[in-house]
């Protein structure tokens, strides 16, 4: 693990841009997009549906190049997936041939963790998520809700520098997701990890965020970087919603995303 | 249970009531004696067990190179594009029609019978590798990676068990067809083996001996089929969930 | 996401063309290499043999007679079966009943009756016609049946208190309600039944492309035998499109029975 000073960038986007081609047409999924995000940073980004959001997060976890453009992490060019920057996907991508602790220790696993020791950590993990009892549980015996948490355990257990985590609470019902939402700060705190955190909900992105990425409709860019007033790590939603610079927060960050998703610039090429 | 009773009954019916005579359908408690006259001398036990040790050879050769193939072409688009109309030219020719060459190859040995039975086995299992493989959510792999996982450890720990709901159709309908095969090997000149004893039965138009010739064939099919893919079905695929039930009980 | 390889942007159809010219390749090849033609004979003395019994009008009349029994087969299968699916799938008990019965049955592999065929009818195109029957009507009922348990059952209630008569109801709910299960019903009859016409002809010797086969084998004429099997591959094929199976379905249920 590289060890990095707080406030030095750990990911960043240089004029990055990434097209999709599907049956001889061209997207343009993401373009111009310039970002950078500090060591220790909780970052969300919201935006319209379709406006490149997980693109740009499976850019910066190596599971994609841009089209042109750089991604660093550290530093350097991203190069291929590595456990250190883990993610989480929006897709329920926890294996279902694995148990739940099956799952959870699976990052462990590949990192040759002992078994005694990554049995605890693992149950640690379970405890966390409230998930106790069903250890031995497969997916499919689980909820939808319960699937994603397992799925942010999972990402969680190896401790990676970086997580990216891609919409992870869109199937958790919104009042288990309250408070996986002021877990995952104080988690994200404690750790230092620096999270990169993916919504389409505004109220979620200012809650979660440091600050927060708004992001436009195709082509994807990045239409503003609005900070957000540190509310603790102990931050409630009861305390947030009574708080009036949150609230001018959240309508500024809805003008954003839906002055331009009104009118989304298409732009297609015939290959 | 019900049905296989109401079926017996059909049967009795049918020579006991309409009066069916013997030699064109014979009473069921003729069928059973000639099973029983069968089992005694012994002749019935060597030929099932020679039957079985011919498909089991056949099978095994058939599935590990189907699978292992199957994976090789799965894995890359390409190749999965390019071996598409082989795999129909194959399937078009069916394992049946291969017994004439696979007779003037390799003779009447076991050589031939597991050729015949690779060949009814191969392709399907081939087949359905490469479908199954190729249907493994691609964020599993992802998800895998950015677990530190390498290519062996996405192999191991997600194509596998994610194309193992394929595979298995694969196997059981492979395992349906290298059986008919095999029975129309025997039927077509093999010595020995449970295709022979009906062919034998035939000559002598004992059809009391073809027609439990046939209920063996039936029952073992079944059995093969419970032991080698309900077996592996239940303790892995039908428990991830990645196959409804009522499907699995579908299939059966 | 996309780790796109050159090869990649070949078009599908120069892709299949080459493997299928490899294949020809590697089978000269082959050839060649064991120096057989009793044994493994090449592309070309195949093609040739294929050339000698269509000259002979042996490999013409024989497609005309093994499609024939196809045909033939088939619509007899359709006529005696459908009606018969259709009348059973009425009551929900009957069709419980008598389908486990079937599936039971239906583990009897078709060629393990040949013989049985045989005693009853001799070696005739009749127990070929019976090896096609006994495996075609199988998947036919058990389609229809499913296609007509798929309607709901509104449908007919809906029309019984307009007056309608069984006769209307099966005309006008069940008839085309299933149709799509008649429809597949009559796909799997085709293919499966294109298999046991060949294996019949084959082993009962009669008529057709199997009786050519059984010759060639007789005879040691690997070159013919090749060349039959190559006609039986692109029959096949032809039947195949026509009866355009969508791929997916294909996979799994092509290769089932024969
Ligand atoms: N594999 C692909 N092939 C072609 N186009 C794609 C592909 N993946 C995404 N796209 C296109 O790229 C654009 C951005 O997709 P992306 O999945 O990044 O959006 P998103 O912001 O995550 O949306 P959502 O909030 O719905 O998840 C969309 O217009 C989509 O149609
Ligand atoms: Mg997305």
């Amino acid at each position: 693990m590289i060890q990095l000073n707080e406030r030095k960038p750990i990911l960043q986007a240089i004029n990055l841009r990434h097209e999709y081609e599907a049956r001889g047409q061209k997207i343009v999924a993401l373009q111009d997009v310039n970002l950078t995000i500090n060591a220790g940073d909780f970052v969300t980004v919201v935006g319209p549906s379709g406006c490149g959001k997980s693109t740009l997060a499976k850019i910066f976890a190596g599971l994609g190049t841009p089209t042109s453009g750089e991604a660093l992490y550290a530093g350097k060019p991203i190069k291929g997936a590595s456990s250190e920057r883990g993610m989480v996907f929006q897709e329920l991508a926890v294996l279902p041939w694995r148990t739940v602790v099956g799952n959870i220790g699976h990052g462990l696993e590949i990192a040759g963790m002992p078994k005694a020791e990554r049995e605890q950590r693992v149950a640690e993990l379970v405890r966390l998520i409230g998930l106790e009892g069903f250890e031995k549980k497969y997916p499919s015996e689980l909820s939808g809700g319960m699937r994603q948490r397992v799925a942010v355990a999972r990402t969680w257990a190896t401790r990676p520098p970086v997580i990216l985590m891609d919409e992870p609470f869109a199937a958790v019902d919104a009042i288990t997701r309250l408070t996986l939402q002021e877990e995952l700060i104080r988690l994200a705190r404690t750790t230092k990890q620096t999270v990169v955190f993916i919504t389409h909900s505004v109220e979620e992105a200012v809650f979660l965020g440091d600050y927060i990425v708004a992001m436009s409709s195709r082509p994807g860019r990045v239409l503003e970087i609005v900070p957000v007033p540190d509310m603790g790590i102990n931050r409630t939603w009861e305390q947030m919603i009574r708080d009036p610079r949150i609230e001018a927060i959240v309508s500024r960050v809805f003008e954003l995303v839906r002055g331009r998703a009104v009118a989304p610039s298409t732009e297609r090429q015939h290959a | 249970m019900v049905a296989i009773l109401l079926l017996a009954l059909f049967w009795w019916a049918l020579t006991n009531v309409f009066g069916v005579p013997e030699y064109i359908f014979p009473s069921l408690s003729s069928v059973a004696a000639a099973l029983w006259e069968a089992l005694l001398s012994g002749r019935l036990l060597d030929d099932t067990r020679i039957s079985i040790i011919r498909l089991l050879l056949g099978a095994v050769v058939g599935i590990v190179s189907g699978i292992a193939l199957g994976f090789l072409v799965g894995l890359s688009r390409t190749a999965r594009i390019a071996v598409e109309p082989l795999i129909n030219a194959f399937s078009g020719i069916a394992g049946i029609a291969w017994i004439p060459l696979a007779l003037a190859w390799f003779g009447t040995g076991l050589a031939m019978s597991t050729f015949v039975i690779w060949n009814g086995m191969f392709f399907v299992v081939f087949a359905n590798t490469i479908l199954g493989v190729s249907r493994v959510p691609p964020t599993y792999a992802q998800a895998i990676f950015t677990l530190g996982g390498d290519r062996r450890e996405v192999l191991r720990s997600v194509i596998l068990p994610g194309a193992l709901p394929d595979i298995l159709t694969g196997v059981r309908v492979g395992l349906a067809f290298a059986w008919r095969s095999l029975i129309a090997a025997e039927l077509m000149g093999s010595p020995m083996g449970l295709g022979q004893w009906v062919n034998e039965a035939a000559t002598y138009q004992r059809t009391d001996r073809i027609l439990a010739g046939c209920l063996t064939i039936a029952v073992l099919g079944v059995l093969l089929e419970a032991l080698m893919v309900s077996w592996i079905a239940r303790r892995t695929v039908v428990r991830w969930g990645t196959v409804a039930v009522a499907e699995e009980r579908k299939a059966r | 996401m996309h780790r796109s390889s050159s090869l990649m942007h070949l078009p599908a159809w120069v892709v299949q063309t080459s493997s299928i010219f490899g294949l020809f390749l590697v089978w000269t090849v082959a050839s060649r290499f064991v120096a057989e033609p009793a044994i493994l004979p090449s592309p070309a003395a195949s093609f040739q043999a294929m050339a000698d019994l269509i000259a002979r009008g042996t490999l013409t009349s024989a497609v005309q007679e093994s499609l024939i029994t196809l045909v033939i087969g088939c619509a007899i299968c359709i006529i005696c079966v459908v009606p018969f699916a259709l009348s059973i799938a009425q009551s929900r008990q009957l069709a419980m009943i008598l389908q486990p019965m079937v599936r039971f049955i239906s583990c009897v592999p078709a060629i393990a009756l040949i013989p049985l065929f045989i005693v009853w009818f001799g070696f005739s195109t009749k127990a070929v016609y019976a090896t096609l029957f006994y495996t075609s009507a199988i998947p036919l009922l058990f389609s229809v049946i499913t296609g007509v348990q798929k309607i709901p059952r509104v449908y007919a209630d809906g029309l019984r208190p307009l007056g309608a008569g069984p006769f209307r109801i099966v005309r006008d709910v069940y008839l085309p309600g299933a149709m799509p299960g008649i429809e597949v019903g009559i796909r799997l009859a085709l293919s499966y039944g294109w298999r046991a016409v060949i294996a019949g002809e084959l082993i009962i010797g009669s008529s057709g492309l199997g009786r050519v086969l059984a010759q060639a084998r007789a005879a040691n004429q690997v070159d013919q035998i090749v060349a039959v099997m190559i006609a039986i591959a692109v029959l096949f094929l032809i039947i195949d499109r026509l009866i355009l199976f969508p791929w997916n379905q294909l996979i799994s249920s092509r290769w089932s029975s024969f």
